[in-house]
């Protein structure tokens, strides 16, 4: 459980960072959104000591964290950056080691932990163990390096536009696993973004920002119905903001279970806006729901997308 | 049909060298200035073989660019090449035989010139075939083994260049052992301090600002000049504290050579240092620090091994200019091959200067090969 | 003069080297009193302004024209038609440059004899290599787009060579000239060792009569020199990039 309180940061006359209160709960999917220069990254940088605060505190389960020591409290939050940062001179599975290496684990731990990671970012560890970051796609190096922040089973998971350099495929893919392993794992991860629709799809709730202040806090579904500015209406999409809502809720949530009637299907992963995309497509108002395996589950109809909950 | 501009020229030169200048030269004393002896005059009987390669080679320029046909050059000329120097080392031998025991052989100019064609068409042929650095080091070592081999089985004893290195034989020895000394006894200081210059240079602008002009500084000074600067406090360092003298250190001698080196060395080590840490990837040390790597763990870590190609680059600079200012060295009482070199010049001796240069620069020309595979060995990543 | 002129290293420099120049002769007692067991404690044998004209001018006689023909060939070696030759070139620049300056001097000097002559000659020889080296830098770091857009306008090749290639050249190729000049500086120090008349005769003749205060004459004046020659470098190269922003 993460607590900032004032948190500010200066740089000369400059206030990257303005008196920033906010609250983020154990296990919850917690996104930073905003436009370059807002103060995202370093809010986030914060966290794990790597820009100090100029006032203000930040607290950690309740400890300040300038009572804590540094090293050790980054070699407990896994850490994900836009330009991937893996160490080009050691091969994959020694950068996934990174962490447990440096907390001293035994060999043996250590490799099951890898072998473990590999399989879960979905990289086959016959190919890949002893390859070398250059080896490795853009869309590869950012499996290893989430990889490696999870390596020491870390109490959370700071991750700083991570699938901005990506191709929007790759990036997609991505996004989905890091969704599952949030489900999976119940891991706090704290994600920053400027892509307003990524931060829809991923977040249990979001915080934009602008110019260093925190504008507002809220889930998807509150950001969307109810901004409570300008900026972040923008943000949001004014004539868009509807069908954003429906990328928020998953075609599981609305579905009908039971028997399956309607020609096209769709996966119960799949977002309502996928759907309602899917629907226009076919020109029908009725999908069959399948599951992973392709089992028929069930029905979603146009109108459970529109229908209030 | 010119296909190989730069061969033809190289074969031009090489013929017009066989042709016009001596491939040896016979005095019957050290005094006394020698008789020329032309390559042409020379090649009889078996010897005639060399014309095989030699053709093949003058051929070569106009010849297809086939990978066969210049692996087939390659090897001709490094066979020429080899053939050339036992042809000196023969014919000597054969001369020796019935000349009085003052008379002298040595190698002209043609020799010379020709083994300098000869090698530059080799590195051009080389070059054709596979840009590789490992395959062209493998075979300038295999010439060198061959070459070697030449002279461990006496071929060319009879050389006057090597009868000067019989008669010096231990003062040759003394010289590479102390000229190798005062180069490793420069290096080593000029890591441990250089590089720790260069990496505070490189992470602090203060440092940068005083160090780098201050290196300069000193480079800018010419090397004899700074023996002679360094001579004159050593010696009443000397002086004051008398068990110095008693080991050794005074103002002339290895003590100014080695201070002077060093201090000649720590520009490109710490600018290689400096250069080395500032490739390392921005991402890659900021990952490291944000894993919870200490400063220290991060250097050694990461930093260092990304920055060791460049690092042993400036080193490699830092070594081949020390053999060199070695040499002048010796002016100021430091031994090594310098002191052959000026023995030979005031004796107007040039075997003798050759006995001292050529050793010399193998030396120079082996740890700058080393180096650049060092370089290469320890780049991990391409670029 | 004014106070940028005041603060110039350079003028620094010159100033010392001059005074030295000037006070050298009468320091006699000074120098007595560091060395009281020399009986000549001051290089008396030609005047120290005559040994440091005598440097000068092989300095500047053998990297004139190792300028011009290191410079010549850099060009020619990277036209497209000398092209070829380019990498038996640099191989023999970089080979060059692993023989020590003292190796060019000690061969020159039994082919040739005792003597200026081959001294300029080695000096010649071994002071090409640099400047090559940095003309076919300079000249090769030029960035494609620029020519594209020279010989687009219509120049032609000579005109290209002229009006972009050099200029945008210069900086690297002079700073070629500058590290040849100081080599040449030690070099012809060195020379002094086979009867050539430069400011190494304090030290060479010092070194052999184990004379402290010769080779401490000698080689503060070399240090000076050399010390005011790169700063004029220096000089130049900022003018030249002053000019170039024009």
């Amino acid at each position: 459980m993460i607590e900032f309180e004032q948190a500010t940061r200066r740089y000369g006359d400059i206030a990257a960072v303005d008196g920033v209160s906010l609250r983020i709960e154990r296990g919850e999917f917690f996104v930073i959104v905003g436009s370059s220069g807002a103060g995202k990254s370093t809010l986030l940088r914060m966290i794990n000591g790597l820009i100090p605060c100029s006032a203000g505190t930040i607290r950690i389960d309740g400890r300040d964290i300038r009572t804590l020591n540094a090293e050790d409290l980054r070699r407990r939050l896994g850490y994900v950056i836009q330009s991937i940062g893996l160490f080009p001179h050691w091969t994959v599975a020694r950068n996934i080691a990174a962490v447990p290496d440096l907390l001293g684990w035994p060999a043996e731990k250590i490799r099951a932990r890898t072998l473990a990671l590999l399989l879960l970012l979905k990289l086959d560890h016959e190919v890949y163990l002893n390859k070398y970051p250059h080896q490795l796609s853009i869309g590869q190096q950012q499996r290893v390096g989430i990889a490696r922040a999870l390596a020491a089973d870390p109490e959370g998971l700071l991750m700083d536009e991570p699938f901005a350099a990506l191709d929007p495929i790759t990036r997609e893919a991505l996004q989905r696993e890091i969704a599952s392993i949030h489900r999976g794992s119940g891991k706090t991860i704290i994600f920053v973004t400027h892509d307003m629709n990524e931060a829809l799809m991923l977040a249990s709730r979001i915080a934009v920002m602008d110019q260093g202040r925190v504008v507002q806090v809220g889930t998807a579904a509150e950001l969307l119905t109810k901004p409570s500015n300008d900026f972040v209406r923008s943000l949001v999409g004014r004539d868009d903001a509807g069908l954003m809502l429906l990328s928020t809720e998953k075609v599981a949530d609305r579905m009908r279970h039971g028997a399956g009637e309607g020609e096209t299907s769709i996966t119960a992963e799949a977002s309502l806006r996928q759907a309602l995309s899917r629907m226009l497509l076919v020109r029908a108002e009725r999908l069959a729901v399948v599951d992973n395996a392709g089992r028929t589950i069930g029905t979603i109809d146009i109108g459970d997308l529109v229908r209030r909950r | 049909m010119v296909r190989n501009r730069v061969a033809l020229l190289l074969v031009t030169a090489g013929l017009v060298a066989a042709l016009g200048l001596p491939f040896l030269s016979h005095a019957p004393n050290r005094l006394l200035s020698g008789q020329a002896i032309a390559l042409v005059s020379i090649l009889a009987g078996p010897r005639l073989f060399v014309l095989i390669p030699a053709l093949l080679i003058a051929a070569s320029p106009f010849l297809p660019e086939r990978r066969a046909l210049q692996v087939l050059v390659a090897g001709g000329t490094a066979t020429l090449l080899l053939a050339l120097v036992w042809l000196a080392g023969s014919e000597a031998a054969r001369l020796a035989e019935t000349a009085p025991r003052a008379a002298r052989t040595s190698l002209g100019s043609a020799f010379w010139a020709l083994c300098g064609c000869l090698g530059l068409i080799l590195h051009d042929q080389l070059r054709r075939i596979s840009p590789s650095l490992v395959l062209r080091s493998v075979i300038a070592a295999v010439l060198c083994l061959a070459l070697a081999t030449l002279l461990g089985a006496g071929s060319l004893a009879q050389l006057s260049l090597l009868r000067e290195y019989a008669a010096h034989r231990d003062l040759f020895a003394a010289a590479l052992l102390r000229h190798a000394l005062i180069v490793a006894l420069a290096l080593l200081p000029a890591v441990l301090l250089g590089v720790p210059l260069g990496i505070a240079a490189e992470r602090r602008q203060r440092v940068r600002g005083v160090l780098f002009p201050l290196l300069n500084l000193i480079q800018t000074i010419p090397s004899i000049a700074l023996f002679g600067l360094l001579i004159a406090p050593l010696s009443a360092l000397a002086a004051a504290v008398p068990v110095l003298g008693a080991a050794g250190i005074g103002g002339v001698g290895v003590a100014p050579a080695v201070i002077a080196l060093m201090l000649y060395s720590l520009l490109p080590v710490a600018r290689g240092a400096a250069a080395g840490l500032a490739s390392v990837p921005a991402a890659a040390v900021e990952a490291a620090r944000a894993i919870g790597m200490t400063a220290r763990q991060v250097l050694w870590r990461v930093e260092m091994p990304l920055a060791l190609p460049v690092i042993l680059a400036g080193l490699r600079i830092a070594a081949v200019q020390a053999i060199g200012l070695t040499a002048v060295a010796a002016l100021i009482g430091a031994g090594g091959f310098g002191a052959i070199i000026f023995q030979g010049l005031f004796a107007n001796a040039l075997d003798l200067v050759l006995l001292g240069i050529v050793p010399m620069v193998a030396l120079a020309l082996a740890v700058d090969a080393m180096f650049a595979l060092a370089v290469t060995a320890t780049a991990r990543v391409p670029r | 003069m004014t106070m940028r002129t005041l603060r110039d290293p350079l003028t620094w420099v010159v100033l010392v080297l001059a005074a030295l120049l000037a006070l050298l002769p009468r320091a006699e007692s000074f120098f007595a009193s560091l060395f009281p067991w020399l009986e000549r404690p001051i290089y008396r044998q030609e005047s120290f302004l005559a040994l440091v004209g005598a440097h000068l001018g092989l300095v500047g006689a053998s990297s004139a024209a190792a300028s011009l023909i290191g410079i010549i060939a850099g060009i020619a070696v990277t036209r497209p038609s000398g092209a070829e030759f380019r990498a038996i070139v640099t191989t023999i620049v970089t080979v060059g440059q692993t023989f020590p300056p003292v190796a060019v001097l000690a061969i020159a000097v039994p082919v040739m004899g005792f003597g200026t002559l081959p001294a300029l000659a080695a000096l010649f020889l071994y002071g090409v290599l640099p400047i090559l080296e940095s003309t076919i830098a300079g000249l090769t770091a030029v960035p494609v787009a620029v020519r594209d857009a020279a010989r687009g306008i219509g120049m032609s090749d000579g005109a290209v060579l002229r009006r972009v290639d050099l200029p945008l050249a210069a900086p690297v190729i002079i700073a070629g000239v500058r590290t040849s000049v100081i080599i040449n500086v030690g070099t012809a120090a060195i020379a002094a060792t086979v009867g050539v008349r430069s400011l190494g005769l304090p030290i060479i003749i010092g070194l052999n009569a184990a004379n402290v205060a010769y080779v401490l004459q000698g080689a503060v004046l070399i240090g000076l020199m050399a010390v005011a020659l790169d700063l004029a470098f220096e000089r130049v190269l900022s003018w030249i990039e002053r000019w170039r922003r024009l």
